[in-house]
């Protein structure tokens, strides 16, 4: 158990070469711009949160990263290197994980099978092996004894902590995270945020494109906050929360308070 | 005049050796159109032009002629270019091609039925695409794939009397043959029918029952 959970290496430790380096990133759909150049690194261990209002272009910028969308400008380096034609995209992202919104998990395959399609397929793991390596990872977040259970059968929480298990699988070295949240029902927010704050403090890489904003203020290391498919300003969580230099930074979290507050 | 019951105990064990003809042509062609069908609709699936356009074309050209038309050109217009097929092989080539052309379209449903979010998960653990088509949209696509297949197979099944019409001693030749010697169309061709509707019906009560497991939503 010590191992497995080792296995991201030493907690915020920052070596000088940044895991992921973004420059002047740019996203074109058609005529339509959603990445205006964005710049940004990304170091080991970092847990770094992607804030913004809707269509802003934060989860674009997640999916240029793995390469689920391809940029029309800019360079993308991962560990040193630039991602370019010569990069072979199955191994880029063998080495980033992602969790999505809508959890799309493998409905013809149970919660064990889910977890252990990567290491079998990709990795050419023993299935035996991989069979161990999925209980413990399913066992991690907290979903002991659902192994044999499929999707239909699992919460909306339940499953998105699967889908977490199944990125987990591939022993990434950077995981996306693409509003996972989003699509739960209130109650069911709290169990997979408390499994993503685990990982974040065992030092996992962590990308995370959030609305949480409490999630975002006690377990990232630094927050983005993009408008309009621009940086507009980034730092540490309390900076952001508590002195954001812009004005567009204020009001997007006087219209998210006000929100939360609404709901409550 | 014999009744109906001697003829058929007369006839019917050489109408039955067609239908053996009949199983032959409709086995091998459904490999054969499975496969046609597969290629052609992961190429006209695909990104790049190149691939999507001989296959969108190959789909029109067999889906707009006759398939009588079809086997005429592949058994009597091949073989003024020298390429001589017996009957019975350009019978299963030409049902293949047609059911190729078929197959391609309930086999491009199904792949596109498959949620987008699917093979983005797939891709994302790292997939090849060729992995992504076999581990995650295959198995999810062949479901809804199943029922019009079954369909599909029982038209086959009735298409092959096409080739009676280059003398591939099948149910409908053999039949033919009998009603003319016998002067007995009506019986000998009712006994036809039975046969074929015995080859169909219980694949078309399968096709039913399997369109029951169709996931939910």
């Amino acid at each position: 158990m010590i191992s497995s959970l080792n296995q991201f290496g030493p907690t915020g430790a920052q070596s000088p070469m940044p895991q992921i380096r973004i420059e002047d990133l740019k996203k074109q759909f058609g005529t339509l711009e959603v990445l205006h150049g964005i710049s940004l690194d990304v170091h080991r261990g970092e847990v770094v949160a992607i804030i913004g209002a809707s269509g802003s272009g934060k989860s674009t910028l997640l999916r240029c990263l793995n390469h689920l969308e391809i940029p029309t400008g800019g360079r993308i380096y991962f560990e040193g290197r630039l991602i370019d034609k010569q990069y072979d995209l199955a191994e880029l992202r063998a080495e980033i994980g992602m969790v999505f919104q809508h959890f799309n998990l493998f409905p013809h395959r149970t919660a064990l099978g889910n977890v252990i399609e990567g290491p079998i397929i990709v990795r050419k793991m023993e299935r035996v092996q991989a069979a161990e390596v999925g209980r413990q990872l399913l066992a991690r977040v907290g979903l002991k004894g659902k192994e044999d259970t499929y999707p239909s059968q699992l919460s909306g929480g339940q499953k998105q902590r699967v889908a977490i298990a199944r990125a987990l699988a591939m022993n990434p070295k950077v995981v996306l995270f693409d509003e996972v949240t989003s699509a739960l029902d209130p109650e069911l927010i709290g169990e997979v945020l408390a499994v993503m704050r685990d990982l974040a403090h065992q030092g996992l890489t962590m990308l995370v494109v959030t609305h949480e904003m409490g999630f975002a203020q006690e377990a990232a290391h630094r927050v983005v906050f993009i408008d309009q498919g621009k940086i507009v300003e980034q730092g540490k969580p309390e900076q952001i929360f508590r002195t954001p230099s812009y004005q567009r930074t204020r009001v997007f979290l006087k219209a998210v308070i006000d929100k939360v507050i609404m709901q409550e | 005049m014999d009744s109906f019951l001697v003829l058929g105990q007369k006839y019917f064990p050489y109408i039955l050796k067609g239908a053996v003809v009949t199983v032959e042509i409709t086995v091998g062609s459904l490999i054969l159109g499975t496969v046609i069908g597969m290629v052609i609709a992961i190429a006209r699936l695909s990104k790049h032009a190149i691939c999507s356009w001989p296959a969108a074309i190959y789909v029109e050209i067999i889906r707009d002629t006759p398939a009588l038309l079809q086997l005429f050109i592949i058994y009597f217009g091949l073989a003024g270019y020298g390429i001589k097929l017996d009957p019975l092989s350009a019978s299963i080539l030409t049902l293949g091609i047609i059911g190729g052309a078929y197959l391609s379209e309930v086999f491009r449903a199904g792949i596109q039925s498959v949620e987008r979010g699917q093979i983005e998960a797939a891709l994302s653990i790292g997939m090849r695409d060729h992995q992504v088509m076999r581990r995650v949209i295959l198995p999810q696509a062949f479901l809804l794939i199943l029922p019009p297949f079954g369909n599909f197979l029982i038209a086959l099944i009735k298409d092959t009397s096409l080739v009676l019409t280059i003398s591939v001693p099948e149910i409908m030749y053999q039949s033919y043959n009998v009603a003319s010697q016998t002067y007995r169309s009506m019986e000998v061709y009712a006994l036809a029918a039975i046969i074929y509707f015995g080859l169909c019906f219980p694949l078309s009560r399968f096709a039913k029952w399997l369109e029951k497991l169709r996931p939910p939503p």
